[in-house]
């Protein structure tokens, strides 16, 4: 993006959300300056669901929380795809894309999904995570912005990154890290009980969760608390 | 368009190929030095750029006569290239014989068989990157429409070698970001799995891992990935338990 592009856009956010955290500011400035619901900026690392670093409006989270209780979605294929994935109508056959992602969307009021790559070049850290409580694609002007707002995340996650001692997390990129933290242990804990790999485990604590219709953090919560004992 | 426009043109291509495709530091200031003495009259080129204290460095030269010059222009702190850095202006010397400029510099450029210099700038707005360094054989340096494609030349390169430092930047910092998720990740699971072996709880399992790690000078991130892919046991863990 153009320098003064960039200068033109920060204060833009800085006159919507004068104050905050600078990844919080983006959210929020995309609920307001877009015709969307809701906002994230979600980390991702070697195609994981990664934990969400901001979020403003609407039920954003619980929409992550969809991603990374599937392990599937529009933000991974945006992430790993590297391009915006647009979703105008969530009811117009995206369930042939992410059947289990598109049921959930909808019972969260999701009914239109837009994502962007937080890239440079060949360098992915994540995405902007956009959602409406209504159909309807994004005009010109509004995915112009989106873009921008992408961009702007991108420089921003990378120079909270700098801040950072080697080895540690860039302070302000922790978000709900904490309640992922669960998951990541929960984990541990069934790959040793089942003795099977962790990635097996992840697929087992997910299933079980869909199944039953449970939020993933619910499951992990009754591992960690010896309340449930997945069966081999 | 003369043959020595086309010629321009196409360096001009190639310099902003660089910017698309594979960069390659080295070529690219290979390629800029080499260009000079083929489209200006000139007998040599040179480039140096400053390092991250500012500090300059022979990065490029057409020849290893001015790669040897240029090193002296470093060492003995003066020349054409130094105050062209250091000012961010064109330096000019029509002719090294009649000038009194640089005490040390010059007696060496005079043996290099170099009779006139001019140095350009490598800059982006007020950022001075550099500077190219041209040498002729013969006193008088280039008319005012080479040097002002000499200039260009040297934009073009320093935008690419700005970009290319930009993200290069950015992919050691976006590793860094990776390497810390990733590892937050991995420090969870092996947790869980000394939790769910050793029937111990969080907190113990971090003790453990830790403990492990400081006794045996490792990464507690290496510690936790060996035992969250099994190849480190509790056993083992808490066997070294002091």
């Amino acid at each position: 993006m153009p320098e003064d592009r960039h200068s033109t856009l920060s204060a833009r956010l800085a006159a919507v959300a004068p104050g905050e955290p600078p990844l919080q500011q983006i959210c929020r400035g995309a609920v307001t300056l877009l015709t969307v619901t809701g906002a994230a900026v979600i980390l991702m690392s070697d195609d994981e669901p990664g934990a969400l670093t901001a979020a403003f409006g609407g039920r954003v989270a619980e929409l992550e929380d969809l991603q990374f209780a599937l392990g599937e979605g529009p933000c991974l294929e945006s992430f790993r795809g590297g391009t915006p994935i647009l979703e105008p109508d969530l009811s117009g056959g995206s369930e042939l894309r992410w059947p289990a992602f598109t049921r959930g969307a909808a019972a969260v009021g999701a009914r239109a999904v837009f994502v962007f790559p937080l890239r440079l070049g060949a360098i992915r850290l994540g995405v902007l995570y956009l959602f409406r409580d209504r159909a309807g694609s994004l005009s010109t002007a509004e995915l112009v912005d989106a873009l921008d707002l992408a961009d702007l995340a991108t420089v921003t996650v990378l120079e909270l990154q700098s801040q950072a001692a080697p080895g540690d997390l860039g302070a302000g990129l922790d978000g709900d890290w904490m309640h992922h933290a669960a998951v990541h242990q929960a984990t541990g804990v069934l790959s040793a009980q089942l003795d099977t790999t962790l990635a097996n485990a992840l697929s087992r604590i997910r299933a079980h969760a869909y199944a039953n219709d449970l939020s993933i953090y619910v499951v992990a919560a009754d591992i960690l608390g010896g309340r449930l004992r997945l069966q081999r | 368009m003369t043959q020595r426009e086309a010629q321009l043109n196409r360096t001009f291509v190639e310099l902003a190929d660089t910017l698309v495709s594979q960069f390659d530091v080295d070529e690219l200031l290979h390629t800029l030095a080499g260009r000079c003495v083929e489209l200006f009259e000139v007998d040599a080129a040179g480039m140096m750029l400053a390092d991250e204290h500012g500090t300059l460095r022979v990065v490029g030269s057409s020849s290893e006569q001015t790669r040897m010059l240029e090193l002296f222009e470093i060492q003995s702190r003066e020349g054409p290239c130094s105050e062209c850095y250091a000012s961010g202006q064109t330096i000019v010397v029509e002719d090294l014989e009649k000038s009194d400029r640089w005490p040390s510099f010059r007696p060496q450029a005079l043996a290099a068989g170099f009779r006139a210099a001019l140095a350009v700038p490598m800059s982006l707005r007020s950022e001075v990157i550099g500077a190219l360094n041209l040498f002729r054989a013969e006193p008088g340096v280039l008319a005012e429409a080479d040097r002002a494609a000499c200039r260009a030349l040297a934009d073009v390169a320093t935008i690419a070698l700005i970009q290319e430092r930009a993200l290069r930047e950015a992919r050691l910092l976006a590793d860094q970001l990776r390497i810390a998720l990733n590892s937050r990740v991995v420090i969870e699971q092996a947790k869980g799995v000394l939790a769910g072996r050793a029937s111990v709880d969080m907190d113990a399992a971090f003790g453990l891992l830790r403990a492990y790690a400081r006794g045996h000078n490792l990464l507690l991130v290496d510690v936790a990935r060996d035992v969250a892919e099994g190849r480190l046991t509790p056993a083992v863990l808490a066997q070294d338990e002091p």
